[in-house]
């Protein structure tokens, strides 16, 4: 009886109670998940996408969904999967084209939170939806890297330090290779030897046909960019802010240059000149041959992403992530060109590769709905986004 | 500027403990949250004997409150003459909660950074490392392997999110004031029960590294609590002095029996 009469006496105040309490809580979950976002980068995974051109059409890694978009006008082509899956993505690699396999070649791709590697079978026409032909889901980490084909083989870095080299046909797992760091960086193959960068600080010499190591060496700092090969050379830098040249006779560092802060992405070569770019935005063109540092330019912006070289070569393309615009750099001076390309009013962030086709430049900004971006290479002028422009 | 004054330098210190201290990713978070956890000690004691005075205090107030319900300007004369002879400032219990937040958010964000679960935080790090001190890059990215753990990923087990649960249960337990009335004691109810779920959830949801954080942070709260519990109940003592009259007998008896 009193437990009954109490609890009527109380229960207007309790109410309003309840409504003050029931608003604290909303303000504080507020305040929390505001910290936590603002921290961990938003709710929605971001990511930087990636995306390869073949035959005019390019194949985009999306937040969460694999894309074939028609190269001259944006048109989108088809999407895998057809709907944003939770359980599919987001991608970090870019995907790579296989031909040889099913009937038109298929398109690989790896995802970031799910561990899975994709395998999708091209139609005959690049309108086709695609069909997944085999998906790898045993690794333990998160994929980031690109992965590369080489003799019948899809090899591709993880999170969990190991190099999965997949059968192209059906995904079979052929071998894999253990380092103590995330591998992030492309596998490189020449020959019959894969070179394995990881982020332990090592370069790994493995076999390809087995994925036994037969070296290594011992940088400075993690590694996440894809060595360059030129002669019997491997070119790279690092996290220590140091750029090798390895001389894969001696398996040692024939030479080393110290840049102004960590490289992460892999240089570019021209066939005369290397062009490497750290992540505080200095742009340096090496002389392999000498080798010696032939100029230093910088964009004063943060850089991850490959840079790309124009069609003649006169122009290095450079992405600014934060400030989301591409420069062009005058190859023969080290100029940074001051005219070339739209500025965009809301232009996100270029934390991808650039990509050319020889006569446009494709970026992928993140943070803004027009995730595909197509320039002329010859004047900077913005041709279509997608979405957006595209018809 | 938040960044530069508190952000960086929690930054750096993680990554310098990280180099001395075995390279343990796990180590390097403890050994920083605890200092910055002690720092802040003299803080947080002055905060909790605040508050607990404060809520030791709230019969007498609820009395004025009665007796000068119609008169809001007497009310507030009688209250501030109250204060006034116990020593209390109003303001005691903000004041010190307000100095500590910015530092606590510092080390969150610190730690969230130089854990750099995704590749995006990890490209935004070199910016927030002292170049000055040699070889730090050389460092990067921390050892994201514990135990079980993988500290950039959510973990699998949902151990990491149990034990934040129950430690952020506990620790909330020990600062929670004793409740003076009803609504408080439901009050006090209701956070114990939604502020460890909230914790567990976050340490479900994202990167281990954050479950780790939550975990090592209630870990040198409690242990914090244990070390300095005479203090805390020393606010109380006094305050029970000071007003002579109006605490409950319950809760004068829980804040002295922690001495």
């Amino acid at each position: 009886m009193m437990g009954g009469w109490h609890r009527k006496d109380h229960a207007p105040v309790a109410r309003r109670a309840g409504g003050r309490r029931a608003g604290l809580w909303a303000l504080v979950a507020l305040l929390l998940a505001g910290v936590m976002t603002g921290c961990a980068g938003g709710l929605r995974h971001e990511s930087w996408p990636g995306l390869a051109v073949a035959d005019d059409t390019l194949y985009v890694a999306n937040l969460a969904q694999v894309e074939a978009l028609n190269a001259q006008t944006g048109k989108l082509y088809w999407s895998f999967p057809a709907t944003p899956d939770k359980g599919v993505g987001p991608f970090y690699s870019t995907p790579v084209l296989a031909e040889g396999v099913g009937e038109h070649g298929v398109v690989l791709v790896a995802g970031y939170a799910d561990r899975s590697v994709y395998a999708l079978a091209l139609g005959a026409s690049p309108a086709e939806r695609p069909d997944e032909l085999w998906r790898f889901s045993e690794a333990r980490g998160q994929f980031v890297g690109t992965g590369t084909v080489a003799d019948g083989l899809f090899l591709i870095g993880n999170g969990d330090g190991r190099v999965y080299a997949l059968r192209l046909e059906d995904g079979t797992k052929v071998w894999e290779f253990a380092t103590r760091g995330r591998v992030w960086a492309t596998p490189l193959v020449v020959g019959d030897t894969v070179y394995i960068a990881s982020m332990d600080h090592h370069l790994y010499a493995v076999d390809l046909a087995t994925g036994t190591e037969a070296w290594r060496f011992k940088a400075e700092g993690a590694i996440t960019a894809t060595p360059l090969m030129i002669d019997n050379d491997l070119w790279f830098g690092d996290f220590a802010s140091i750029f090798y040249r390895l001389d894969l006779a001696t398996r040692e560092a024939s030479w080393t240059f110290e840049t102004a802060d960590w490289v992460w992405t892999t240089a570019v070569h021209d066939g005369d000149r290397l062009y490497v770019a750290d992540v505080g935005g200095n742009v340096y063109a090496l002389d392999p041959a000498s080798p010696s540092v032939t100029w230093t330019a910088s964009i004063e912006d943060v850089v991850r992403g490959r840079p790309a070289l124009s069609e003649d070569g006169s122009l290095l393309f450079v992405a600014g992530f934060e400030k989301g615009q591409v420069h062009a750099i005058e190859t023969s001076t080290g100029e940074v060109r001051q005219s070339w390309g739209v500025q965009l009013q809301n232009p996100g962030r270029l934390p991808g590769d650039l990509v050319t086709d020889g006569d446009q430049l494709y970026t992928m900004p993140i943070l803004v709905d027009e995730r595909v971006q197509a320039f002329s290479l010859a004047s900077g002028e913005l041709l279509w986004t997608a979405p957006g422009t595209a018809e | 500027m938040f960044d530069a004054i508190l952000v960086r330098p929690i930054i750096n210190m993680m990554l310098l403990a990280y180099k001395f201290l075995g390279q343990e990713t796990v180590v390097a978070v403890a050994v920083v949250t605890l200092l910055l956890r002690l720092a802040l000690t003299p803080l947080q004691l002055k905060q909790q004997q605040s508050t607990r005075r404060q809520a030791e205090f709230k019969p007498k107030l609820d009395e004025l409150q009665k007796k000068y319900k119609d008169d809001r300007e007497k009310l507030a004369q009688e209250q501030m003459r109250l204060y006034k002879e116990a020593g209390i400032n109003p303001l005691g219990g903000c004041l010190p909660a307000l100095i500590q937040l910015p530092l606590m958010i510092g080390l969150y964000q610190g730690i969230i950074r130089v854990l750099a679960a995704t590749p995006l935080q990890l490209l935004a790090l070199p910016q927030n490392i002292y170049r000055w001190i040699p070889s730090l890059s050389t460092l990067v990215p921390l050892k994201s392997q514990f135990l079980w753990l993988d500290l950039a990923i959510p973990d699998p087990l949902f151990i990491m999110p149990i034990l934040v649960v129950a430690t952020s249960w506990y620790y909330q337990k020990l600062l929670t004031p004793p409740a003076t009335d009803a609504q408080a004691e439901a009050m006090n109810k209701q956070m114990m029960l939604m502020m460890p779920l909230m914790n567990g959830f976050f340490a479900a949801t994202f990167a281990s590294g954050l479950a780790v954080y939550f975990l090592i942070t209630n870990l040198v709260g409690i242990l914090q609590y244990f070390l300095f519990r005479r203090s805390f109940a020393s606010g109380a003592a006094a305050a029970d002095a000071a007003t002579k009259s109006g605490a409950t007998g319950k809760s004068v008896k829980r804040a002295t029996s922690k001495s």
